[in-house]
């Protein structure tokens, strides 16, 4: 009987933490992986994860960043597998961020949208550093344990970021996806 | 210039997170996690048996929709309906095509349909071949593909069945769940009981059996009919580590995004699969 209750309470526990976290995951999804649909998919995952483990999340200070760690890890791994699938598909069947050639065109590109092009065609990995610690408020040392890599590389990650970021809104020359030929950075 | 772009990036973020609709949320949060299915990559012998013919002459219910059900799986019958031969040839097609041009592995040439599943509207198709295995459901409101490469060669024994897959996805926050297997010689029939009691007849041919259902609920056991009379076979899914022995991580549904312009699609690296709108 009590056990029935501890399991009924862990379970309206778990239904209330879905409740309240599950914008707050899908919104750093959407960032990181840059795709609505894609996000959603990585969230219902990650919380398909959480649930199978609740009962020790449960008992964590903060089990919504246990949560977002799992989600920027699958995200992620998704982003590297979907580079590997992308190589075996035509060029023009992925991808339209941005239609350089109407940019041409019609002269200056506004620079709200230049950068957050940019952003887009950020390697993931840098474009997930930016998202934690500018749009979740994550110290670098919190980024740093959810992505396993050393807090110096979460630094250089963020400054390597944020430098074709400022490079995308100062120059005027179109710039080119390199997430096919980034190398993996140190983080797992 | 750093403290302005780090400002504007903040804004950026922040107003592209707005852009996220609630009822996408929404639908998250409704969603039964509990349920914990997922792709099996091996097959999973059945339970031992657990009922006989009297126990299956008890009161049958079928499942039905309900009225909640999402009208993404209208049409939807517990029981397989004869499909015409035109929408049979239009739905291989359809998987085919779709298959041809997927990252799922798909071996076009040696490929041969081993068994087509009707319900209502809705086309489900198990393609065999020499270097891939793959299923696809085709529907008014969505077309799923799944694939693993390689051949299938396990068999049943005589008067059970064999699971090798059991899948479940969500499309657009409407799940449905999919099972198919081998079927043993002697078994003419078989119906998949779920977990509350409702039960979804299977299809079979060629040694072959599968059945799907919108929703989550997981499958319980399956109802044979063979010659001796009717038996049940217990599955245990409930509580089992379905990635086998290695890291659930390379079973992950993972979106595929805009790729090929499928929104909504996902991918396996083992066992992938696929959905979209048609």
């Amino acid at each position: 009987m009590i056990e029935r209750l501890r399991e009924d309470h862990a379970r309206a526990e778990f239904e209330q933490f879905v409740v309240r976290c599950t914008g707050q995951l899908l919104r750093t999804g959407y960032l990181v992986v840059w795709d609505l649909a894609e996000a959603e998919d990585l969230v219902q995952e990650t919380l398909f994860r959480v649930a199978r483990r609740w009962a020790r999340v449960r008992k964590m200070d903060h089990p919504l960043a246990y949560a977002r760690r799992v989600l920027v890890n699958l995200a992620l791994e998704s982003s590297e597998r979907r580079g590997r699938q992308r190589r075996e598909l035509s060029a023009d069947s992925v991808d339209d961020p941005i239609d350089e050639a109407s940019g041409r065109a019609f002269g200056r590109i506004d620079a709200r949208s230049e950068l957050e092009g940019a952003l887009a065609k950020l390697p993931p990995r840098q474009r997930a550093v930016l998202v934690l610690r500018y749009f979740v408020d994550l110290p670098e040392a919190e980024v740093a344990s959810i992505l396993g890599c050393s807090l110096g590389t979460v630094k250089s990650t963020a400054s390597r970021g944020l430098a074709r970021l400022e490079q995308s809104m100062t120059s005027t020359a179109p710039e080119h996806a390199e997430t096919l030929s980034t190398p993996r950075s140190a983080c797992r | 210039m750093t403290q302005q772009l780090e400002a504007e990036l903040r804004e950026l973020l922040a107003r592209r997170a707005a852009d996220v609709p609630a009822h996408a949320s929404d639908r998250l949060s409704r969603i039964d996690y509990r349920p914990r299915t997922g792709r099996i990559k091996k097959p999973v012998a059945l339970g031992a048996f657990a009922g006989s013919g009297g126990a299956a002459a008890a009161v049958v219910a079928l499942v039905g929709l309900g009225t909640g059900a999402s009208n993404a799986f209208a049409g939807w019958t517990p029981t397989p309906t004869v499909g015409s031969a035109a929408q049979t040839l239009a739905a291989e097609a359809a998987c085919k095509a779709r298959l041809e041009h997927s990252v799922i592995p798909f071996d076009g040439a040696s490929t041969q349909a081993v068994l087509t599943d009707t319900r209502g509207p809705f086309t489900f198709v198990i393609f065999a071949g020499h270097d891939s295995n793959n299923s696809c459901i085709s529907g008014p409101s969505f077309t799923s593909i799944s694939g693993s490469a390689g051949s299938d060669a396990s068999s049943a024994p005589v008067g059970k069945v064999v699971l090798t897959s059991l899948h479940y996805t969500i499309r657009d926050g409407s799940a449905y769940t999919l099972i198919e297997g081998h079927t043993g010689s002697g078994v003419s029939s078989t119906t998949l009981v779920r977990a509350d009691g409702t039960r979804v007849k299977a299809s079979s041919a060629n040694g072959w059996f599968s059945a799907w259902w919108p929703g989550s609920m997981e499958p319980a056991a399956a109802e044979l009919t063979t010659a001796q009379g009717t038996s049940t076979q217990r599955i245990l899914t409930h509580g089992r580590v379905l990635c086998g022995s290695g890291p659930c991580t390379s079973e992950v549904s993972a979106s595929s995004g805009r790729v090929s312009g499928m929104r909504g699609a996902s991918a396996t690296v083992s066992g992938s699969s696929e959905t979209s709108s048609p």
